[in-house]
This record gives C-alpha cells, structure tokens and sequence, in this order.
C-alpha cells in the first residue's frame, strides 16, 4: 500500500512501486486529464506537478511520489478556471486538446519561476509537443499571462 | 504463442489471441503493458520479411522505368515536343513514407451487452465507418451497433477511413462479453502500424522555347495507390489514383503540351490519407518550376504569373502573398525566400517562406506568409488556426520525419526517432486571406500544399543546393 498526495487528498493506493504516477492517476484515481502519449517522456501529455515542479508521469516510478505533493490539471484551481485556462481560451489555443493539460502544467511551473518569461525561457521550457501546431498561441497566451512590462518579452 | 508467463501477472485478466494479432486484457493498462511483453510471439512473416528501403526504391525505380504506363492526363504532344525546345531540363524527386503521429494513439472501446447490443466508443474521424466496421467485427446487424464518437487526440486522415483500431477493439471485447474493454495502443505499435503518407518516386522532363516559356513537361509517378488500400471503388480508369497524379494531371500552368504517366506500385505498407493526400505532388511540381525558372533566368514569381491566364484565382492568390511578402524587395541579411503555389481541398494558396541557413548548413525558418483564397471565410480565427497547424505538421516531415522499412517493419518507433517539431522550432505565420466569393473551400489541408517546396525553394536561394528528397537531415546544406 501506497500513501499519495493527490491534489490535496490523501489517498491509498495498491499497486507495484514500479508502476508510473500515470497509470496510478490515470487507471486507479480516476484522474484522466493527464494523458499518455509516448511513454518515454519525450512528449510531455503526461505532465503534472510534484512539489510544484513539473514532472512527466509516464516514467515516474509512482514510489518516486509517496510524500510528495503531487497536482493533476484536475487539482489546479478549486472551483472555476485556473488564469492559465481562461488565457488559453480568450487565445484560442487548443486544436484537438491532447497534449492540451501538459501544456497548461508546463506553463504554470514557468510562470511561478519566471512571471514574466522571455521568449528563450519558453523554448526551453515549453518542450511539450504539439501535433497540432498550437505553439504560437501558446507563446501568445504566455505573455499575456505575464505580470511584468511586456517590454522584457524579446529575448 | 507462449502466454503462460503473462497469464501469471498481477492484473491479467485474458489473453486475446488473434488472426493477425494478440492482446492482453488487464485491469490497468500498464499491467497489460508490460504482460504483453512477456508473451512469446512467433510471428508468420508471409512473403515481405526481407522487404526493406531498398525493395521498395527498386520497385519505385522499376515503375518510373516501365515503357507501358496508363497516362493519367495528356495535352498535345509532349514527347514530341522535346526535340525542338531550346533547353530540356529533367529530374528526380523522392518521398519516404510518413506515420500520422496523431498525439493520442488509436483507441476503441467495445461492450458487448447483456441485451445483445454492443456500444462502442472511439476516437473517430468517421463514425458511419466506425459503426460498419464494429458491425462487421461483431457479426450484429447495424441497429444492434451504437458508437459514441468521442473528442479525437489528433486525427490527420489516421481516423477516417480505416478502422482497424475499432475491428480490433471489438474483436478483444468480444471474447469477453458483457466487459466494456478499452483498447489503446502503444505509441511503438501506433508507429509501426499505421497507414502511411505514400512513399513516391517522380521524375520530371521539361522543354523550354528559346524565350524561357514552358512548352512541354513529361511527369512520370511512382507511388502506391491509397485508394486500392482503402476505397477501391474510388479508383479512375486504367487503375489511376486521383490522389497520386494530382498537382500533375490538373495543373494551373497553360503549358501546350503536357503528359502525366502514373505507375501503380503498392508493396506491402499500407498507405492512406495523410494531411492532404497527394501533398508531395507540390513539393516535386513547385520545386521542379523553380528550377526551370532558374534555368530560363527568371523571377519565380514572374515565371508562375506569365503560365496563368488572366482570370485565374491562381493569380489572385500568388499576388496577394508577393504583395504581403514584399517580394522582390531587399531582405535582412541572410535571409532568403522561396514561393510555391498549390490547389487543393477546394481552396487555392499560394506561400512565401523566409529561411537562412547558417554557415555550418543549420536551417531556420523564420517566416510563412500563406495566401488562401476559400471562396468565403465565417471564421477568420479558424482559418489561422489551421494555417498555424498546417505548418507545424508539415514541418517536422520537410526537416526530419520519416518511417524506413527494415525486416519487413517499420523502424522507427517513438519520438526520439519520428521527432515532432517543438515551439522553439515554430516559424511565424502570416495569414492572409483572400476569399473571392463563389465557392466554399476548404482550410484544414490547403496550406500544408505549398509549404515543402516553398521552404526548399527558399534553401534553394540560400544555398544553392537543390533538395530532391526528404528529410532534411539526410543533407549538407553548407552553402554549394
């Protein structure tokens, strides 16, 4: 038996140690927004928060995460939308949505670091991939997020 | 098959084997996962074990060769025209096979139920396919069959017309009913069965008058037919596949004499509707113009504008992007452009692309100025959207994409060898719409047409080089 911090809740869980936080999110609490895309943490649908860090839950071992606290899109605002979620709708960014929730992940753990990122911090950061091709309305909705002059976006 | 170390895996609750595949059934799917890589496989590899990259160049090269080919379009006399033209230019082009990659792999979830009926949830682009192919799966009549057609992860032509994702997740439920079973692939076996982008072969002949004009243009085609794969019925006369021979048999240009020779060679991969079937066809028509451009002294643009008639949309679309390009005019240091123009899904466009390529040969692109003229717009937003996608999809396959055969298989099989372009990677798009009214066209294809050569054209003026195959990452482009 395992003990997660699951968006706040604590939660028992029965499953091998070796088993990615996915599949314990996804397959036993029932916690769907994060998605499988590749498995080998090369193109980030999968991603969530431990610690406040965002981590690809395709290849963490779900013991990786006993202690920690770990946040699912589902846990990123309590009740209504989280400001990432409403810039992504005013800019229209999501196509098929897929990768859509590792996305947001990876852009709230940017912006908690840089509140204002420049354009390099966001390549370096959002390395999510999107078959779509919603990039430039992600960038978009970014700095539209920042709290900052928008004068430091070039990089 | 020996299952009997997976049978005894936390979780497993079957093991489904098949005609032509096997399952595990677990109650999460990295259980099933990871059993299914301990049951051992023996697999019939039928007659194409050793097919490979070079069967399949040989069989390409073999259709190009053949001295009977059906001709898909013929205008005047073009073999005859040769002879007489002043200059006679000729090349090769070539394409590899291309997976949809679609974010979210196939999926299919079958219930047989207590009552008889069978409920089916997929991932779909068709659902009347859907429902016939889970009818057929099952052996129950089409008002015993109801298929919820969810939110799809991406589809790009993956999840129309075949359905082998839903015949096999019907086939693992069934032989469990009254257990809704969720099917979802791997990513690795998503790869590696897909219905891919054609591989094709082209080769082109040109004549030019003693003024530059273009006066006859031979093309023969050598690609598998996607309509023999997935729509028989769809096929012309003499077994031409419209999606084959399309750019060629319908091109804009007047050139007096023209004649378009299609040879069918299938292989064993199956091939279907990738984003814009056909689309290669640009890549070779618009990079071929640009060389004989070159070759007859002229203005790429000119050179396109003086082979299209007055009145031609074409041209609409070709000086609304030259306009919005600042064609013609200086560029920032380092920077060159390359411009292509294509038909398609009912729409027209036309594209500039703006590129440097650095003294070690690293490619950028830096901007896409696309025109498209749909007839109408209601959504303007929509319609940038999908130039935006149709970039972003297109450019992964110009720089690096592509799925080799090795053994029979395809090789590749994740990420880290089919890479998708990441937002660093993203050029600027420029979006300019020009709907002159009368018809309704299409945006979810059309900018993805003239994207390759645009941008190899544009390589082209920075580097001199010209790039007759794909990807990318298989050229030098230090400057020539």
């Amino acid at each position: 038996m395992l003990k997660l911090n699951v968006n706040g809740q604590t939660h028992t869980v029965d499953v091998e140690s070796d088993m990615p936080l996915l599949w314990v999110l996804r397959d036993h609490l029932n916690l769907t927004g994060a998605k499988y895309g590749c498995g080998i943490s090369e193109c980030g649908a999968c991603t969530v928060h431990i610690d406040g860090k965002a981590v690809t839950s395709c290849t963490l071992p779900v013991s990786a995460a006993v202690g920690k606290k770990i946040v699912t899109i589902e846990g990123m605002s309590q009740g209504g939308l989280h400001r990432i979620q409403q810039a992504w709708i005013e800019h229209e960014v999501p196509q098929c949505g897929y990768c859509q929730t590792g996305m947001i992940m990876s852009a709230a753990a940017l912006l908690a670091k840089h509140p204002n990122p420049t354009d390099a911090q966001i390549d370096a950061t959002m390395t999510n991939l999107c078959r779509c091709g919603t990039y430039p309305r992600v960038r978009k909705a970014i700095h539209a997020l920042a709290t900052a002059a928008p004068a430091a976006k070039k990089s | 098959m020996d299952a009997r170390a997976a049978e005894k895996m936390r979780g497993v609750k079957k093991i489904v084997r098949e005609k032509d595949f096997v399952a595990v059934v677990a109650d999460n799917w990295w259980r099933a996962d990871q059993a299914l890589k301990k049951v051992r496989i023996e697999w019939d590899e039928g007659g194409n074990g050793k097919a490979s990259n070079e069967t399949i160049a040989t069989m390409l090269r073999a259709g190009l060769n053949d001295t009977k080919l059906p001709e898909a379009h013929k205008v005047g006399d073009a073999l005859g025209r040769f002879a007489s033209a002043a200059k006679v230019v000729e090349a090769e082009y070539q394409s590899p096979y291309l997976n949809h990659a679609t974010l979210e792999p196939q999926t299919c979830t079958a219930w047989f139920k207590p009552d008889g009926t069978l409920e089916v949830w997929t991932s779909t682009q068709n659902g009347e396919a859907s429902m016939a192919a889970a009818a057929e799966a099952s052996g129950l009549p089409l008002e015993k069959v109801e298929v919820h057609k969810m939110m799809l992860g991406g589809g790009f032509g993956r999840r129309g017309a075949p359905q082998d994702f839903v015949i096999q997740g019907v086939a693992i439920a069934k032989t469990m009913p009254g257990v809704p079973v969720k099917l979802m692939w791997s990513r690795a076996e998503d790869m590696q069965h897909g219905f891919y982008r054609p591989a094709s072969m082209v080769r082109m002949k040109a004549g030019l008058d003693a003024q530059g004009n273009l006066v006859a243009m031979h093309t023969r085609i050598a690609c598998p037919s996607i309509l023999t794969t997935l729509m028989p019925r769809m096929l012309g006369k003499d077994g031409i596949d419209f999606t084959a021979v399309r750019t060629f048999n319908d091109m804009p240009y007047t050139v007096p004499h023209q004649q378009v020779d299609y040879a069918m060679r299938n292989g064993h991969v199956p091939v279907g509707f990738w984003r814009a079937p056909g689309q290669q066809n640009s890549f070779y028509r618009e990079c071929f113009i640009d060389e004989l451009a070159f070759t007859a002294g002229k203005d790429p643009v000119e050179f396109r504008l003086a082979m299209l008639k007055q009145g031609d949309k074409n041209r609409l679309v070709l000086e609304a992007v030259a306009k919005a390009a600042g064609w013609g005019k200086t560029l920032p240091p380092g920077i060159h452009r390359g411009v292509a123009i294509a038909d398609g899904f009912g729409s027209l466009t036309a594209m500039v692309a703006e590129v440097s390529v650095s003294a070690a040969g690293a490619l950028k692109v830096h901007r896409i100025i696309v025109a498209i003229d749909s007839g109408h717009v209601v959504n303007p937003d929509t319609c940038r959207a999908q130039a935006e996608s149709n970039v972003v999809f297109g450019l992964g396959s110009i720089l690096y994409q592509e799925n080799n055969i090795k053994n029979g298989r395809v090789v590749e099989s994740n990420f880290h060898d089919f890479p998708l372009p990441q937002i660093s990677e993203m050029p600027e798009v420029e979006v300019v719409l020009v709907p002159s009214g009368g018809f309704w066209g299409g945006h979810g294809e059309p900018a993805i047409l003239p994207l390759t050569p645009a941008i190899i054209n544009a390589i082209f003026a920075a580097t001199g080089k010209r790039i007759r195959s794909l990807p990318l990452k298989h050229h030098d482009l230090r400057r020539a």
